[in-house]
């Protein structure tokens, strides 16, 4: 009663970027993903 | 076409994840009723009247359904559901315990976790762990689901609705409500927080996450966990996040000495913002993290605190 009509590949979530300190982690999430 | 969704609440509050399951519902079908079912729970029933989208809510106040025990709640969702062409629910620990029964019940396979509707019969569901997804079609007149929330959109408000009271089936007992031992906390609900952070196996015990409910409390999020955490048992397990944890999708979501195993990732790969810290560089959760940081979470964590003012 149920029929499969394709299986896909979900959408990738691509790696970002690597901070060096918690203050650089804190500003990205404040002023660039606006986060927190 | 008439849907029927099935309110998830706790008597108190209407969960949020009933706005996306609306989402859902209206793409199934043109007229969505809601159904509320539990005990003093009428203030429930009229909130979810104001859900946009909803024609009619169905509200059985009965003590029978304080708990949602499986069996009473599956036997009045299946003497309700005469009328409608699919049944909806959030796939919730609720949901996922009375829905399958509803489908037993009325002699149809269950289609679960959808996570896209194509047309009325034809849905997405993750398979493998999400790794794979699944397009399936149902040949069926009535269809019995299960929402993963998370990936639909929360409805709008609208005037409220006609709230219509309906009566019980007769309970058959088949089980009976002892007691339970709920994790109290003033934080907010995993799968309804905007923020998570969450410790994995390098929070090395449970008196460390401590740590993370500072940095939780300054910013109001929730805490979670990744199952080797909860096996190792720093933490209760209705912290868990991962496949078979909870699903979380927040506007944010800090993995803390989590490396990033794929079933965790299936639990909240589909978050906003991710920020992985971790003090191995390989480890997996750096491949889908926003924002890396490298170091020891004991000394970043603290740092993180004070940052945060």
């Amino acid at each position: 009663m149920l029929e499969v009509i394709k299986v896909s590949e979900p959408a990738q979530r691509e790696a970002g970027i690597k901070v060096e300190t918690v203050e650089e982690l804190v500003d990205k999430l404040k002023n660039e993903a606006g986060v927190i | 076409m008439t849907t029927l969704l099935i309110a998830e609440h706790d008597n108190k509050i209407l969960n949020e994840a009933n706005k996306k399951a609306m989402d859902a519902a209206t793409k199934i079908g043109e007229e969505v009723h809601i159904l509320v079912a539990g005990k003093d729970c009428s203030a429930i029933a009229e909130e979810a009247a104001k859900i946009a989208g909803v024609s009619k809510v169905l509200l059985c106040d009965n003590p029978t359904y304080e708990k949602h025990m499986a069996e009473s709640y599956a036997d009045l969702v299946v003497e309700v559901s005469g009328d409608y062409n699919a049944i909806l629910t959030t796939a919730s620990t609720t949901g996922k315990n009375f829905m399958p029964r509803v489908a037993a019940l009325l002699d149809i396979p269950q289609i679960s976790e959808i996570i896209n509707v194509i047309d009325s019969s034809t849905f997405e569901r993750p398979i493998y762990a999400g790794n794979a997804i699944q397009t399936v079609k149902t040949i069926s007149d009535k269809k019995v689901i299960t929402v993963r929330a998370p990936s639909f959109q929360a409805a709008g408000d609208q005037d409220p609705v006609t709230v219509e009271n309906i009566q019980n089936s007769e309970d058959k007992n088949l089980s009976e409500y002892i007691s339970e031992e709920l994790t109290k906390s003033d934080r907010p609900e995993l799968t309804a927080a905007k923020i998570i952070i969450s410790g994995g196996r390098g929070m090395q015990n449970g008196e460390n996450f401590v740590l993370l409910e500072g940095v939780a409390d300054k910013l109001g999020a929730a805490l979670g966990a990744s199952r080797a955490a909860v096996d190792a048992g720093f933490v209760p397990n209705d912290y868990q996040v991962g496949q078979t944890g909870k699903v979380v999708a927040p506007e944010l979501y800090i993995a803390v000495g989590i490396s990033g195993a794929i079933q965790h990732l299936a639990g909240m790969k589909d978050s906003k913002v991710i920020v992985a810290i971790n003090k191995d560089e390989e480890a997996p959760i750096f491949q889908v993290a926003d924002y890396g940081l490298v170091a020891d979470l004991f000394k970043a964590i603290p740092d993180l605190n004070a940052a945060l003012g």
